[in-house]
């Protein structure tokens, strides 16, 4: 068996297993493997799902032989952010809250994915219910980055950008409230993509603040995010979306987007400019008016939209949340109710500027994340030879597009000249996600050749990693660190064991947990 | 009510509560609503809005005291 396929883009996989090159099994064996050798150290799986993945191979190799092929995604491995409901597993947000019983249902995403006939491998780590940028503040410990297990690959998806990055799964399904699908795709060199508000049903998953969360695919190229997010929004996979012709047209808004940026990610996102300028897009300035509000509208929204949706957990097992999470939404029960409204007059203001810089533009471009992945335990990075606080500088870039609700997707443009991957964000209209993919997927197209050329030589680590024996041992199903390890420590030694119950979870109160319905 | 209000108000609780870690989040979070209350479209919005009342001292929201911390003179 070769473990080839796992380095290899979802479409081609696709197409193997369509024409009978590789076997389904083959394809699943190589993805249980790549997890078995590398996931003792990342730390992406809160769940893996050996035996049933094997089965759902099976079942999708005798579909396929019997002539019902259910189109690109039938037989591939993918992995879901641990936020979303998968029946019969714990939906534990990364929590030590107690969350009931594991739900009797698939959410509709996950239900979407199963009909398109794609493998489920497991369930993804996260920054715990979603609510931070680094992935750190987790009951199962810090997912760690591909290239550099001592750095943070972004939040909160930080699991599934992993899984993908480290060809642990094909794609994977994460959800973005202020950039927790975009940011960790720029931090893992990934593609990560928020559809348009609305587009992908929320269902099922544990909601952080409703008026900005957003369910999209993180992937390892356009094509393959594409295939996952017409699957995700129920599309018809014999029937191709509507598409408009690229303009190459591109916005950039430079005031208040590249104010403040680490100066590797400054300097490679202006070449990816010129690059694509040399390719023939024509890139102008396109200012976002009041962009510098963004951070008071959004913080005065999303925080009491948090409390809102924790308020039995606040109430009743405060103590369980990482402390930092729980102080972060304890915060939005002080939000006057006066800001709140005045908050959301800011967001109808920034709507109306994102649309306004979007016209005659196929998109706005920007980077993705202010700075590489930063390494795990940072509280602060230098920014112009002065520290400035990480987490803000880590949602800067894409939290206004949370508020507002455009679809924007995250490609890779790097790495910097430090040898970390680099995110370029792409913005387009409401409504008009499949336009943005085909903007995005031209981008790519121009960069890839420049940015494969910049492509610094393999980590030690990365190769290690590739040359370590693959163990036999099953795959882990991960329960929580205790809570004293968690808290403090960088450590990722859960060992392997049943899957997770929670501890706690049956001598608490049950109330049903905060979902979609 | 003025920011410095809500912040003595709400440090106050938090101190009762035993949660002194909130307070400098709670000091970030009012310098979020400065920002917020003196956005320009919140300035150039709050005459036209029949919802607001006219007090001689505005709640914050409109003036040039409120943008630097010092709304209503306290």
């Amino acid at each position: 068996m070769t473990t080839d396929w796992c380095d290899r883009p979802l479409h081609r996989v696709a197409a193997a297993i369509r024409t009978g090159a590789v076997a389904v099994r083959e394809v699943v064996d190589a993805a249980l493997d790549r997890i078995r050798a590398r996931d003792g150290a990342l730390n992406a799986f809160t769940t893996v799902l050996d035996d049933a993945a094997l089965a759902q191979a099976d079942a999708a190799a005798r579909e396929i032989a019997s002539g019902r092929y259910r189109g690109p995604l039938h037989g591939v491995p993918v992995s879901v952010k641990d936020l979303i409901d998968v029946a019969g597993l714990p939906t534990t947000a990364a929590s030590r809250v107690p969350r009931g019983a594991p739900p009797a249902a698939d959410a509709p995403v996950v239900a979407r994915l199963r009909a398109a006939g794609a493998v489920l491998v497991g369930k993804c780590n996260l920054h715990e219910f979603a609510f931070g940028t680094t992935g750190e503040d987790s009951a199962f410990g810090p997912a760690r980055h591909p290239l550099d297990p001592d750095r943070s690959p972004g939040g909160s998806s930080s699991g599934s950008a992993v899984s993908v990055a480290a060809g642990m799964a094909w794609a994977s399904v994460g959800t973005d409230t202020g950039g927790s699908v975009r940011i960790p795709a720029a931090a893992c060199g990934i593609v990560g993509l928020k559809p348009t508000f609305g587009e992908v049903s929320c269902e099922g998953v544990v909601p952080l603040a409703p008026s900005f969360d957003h369910v999209g695919p993180l992937a390892r190229c356009v094509a393959d995010a594409r295939l996952v997010f017409r699957a995700l929004r129920g599309d018809d996979p014999a029937r191709p979306a509507a598409r408009d012709p690229v303009t190459r047209r591109l916005g950039c808004p430079r005031p208040f987007f590249l104010d403040k940026l680490d100066a590797g990610v400054r300097e490679t996102f202006e070449q990816a400019l010129e690059r694509l300028r040399d390719a023939g897009w024509d890139v102008r300035d396109a200012p976002v008016r009041h962009a510098g509000d963004t951070p008071a509208v959004c913080l005065h929204l999303l925080l009491p939209e948090a409390a809102a949706a924790h308020a039995h957990g606040l109430d009743h097992h405060a103590d369980r949340y990482c402390p930092d999470v729980r102080l972060r939404l304890e915060l939005g029960r002080y939000v006057m109710a006066e800001d709140y409204v005045r908050a959301q007059r800011g967001r109808a203001v920034l709507t109306e500027a994102v649309d306004a810089a979007l016209d005659g533009r196929d998109a706005l471009v920007l980077p993705a994340l202010a700075v590489p992945a930063p390494r795990l335990g940072a509280g602060t990075v230098e920014i112009d030879a002065r520290p400035a606080p990480l987490r803000p500088l880590m949602l800067r870039l894409t939290q206004l597009f949370n508020a507002t609700g455009h679809p924007a997707v995250s490609i890779p443009c790097g790495p910097t000249s430090g040898g970390l991957p680099c995110g370029l964000q792409l913005v387009g209209r409401r409504g008009r996600t499949d336009h943005l993919l085909d903007v995005a997927e031209a981008c790519e197209a121009a960069l890839n050749e420049w940015s494969a050329s910049r492509r610094p030589p393999r980590t030690r680590y990365e190769q290690a990693a590739e040359t370590q024996n693959v163990t036999t041992r099953p795959a882990p199903a991960r329960t929580p660190l205790p809570a004293s390890k968690a808290m403090e420590s960088e450590s990722t030694s859960t060992e392997p064991s049943s899957i997770g119950t929670m501890p706690g979870s049956t001598s608490t109160p049950n109330e049903p947990a905060p979902r979609y319905r | 009510m003025t920011i410095e209000q809500w912040l003595r108000n709400a440090a106050e609780d938090a101190e009762r509560r035993q949660s002194t870690d909130l307070i400098p989040r709670l000091e970030a979070l009012a310098e979020a609503t400065r920002h917020l209350r003196g956005a320009a479209w919140n300035r150039e919005a709050a005459p036209a809005s029949p919802a607001r009342p006219a007090p001689a001292s505005p709640p914050g929201a409109t003036g040039r005291a409120a943008r630097t911390g010092s709304a209503d003179g306290a």
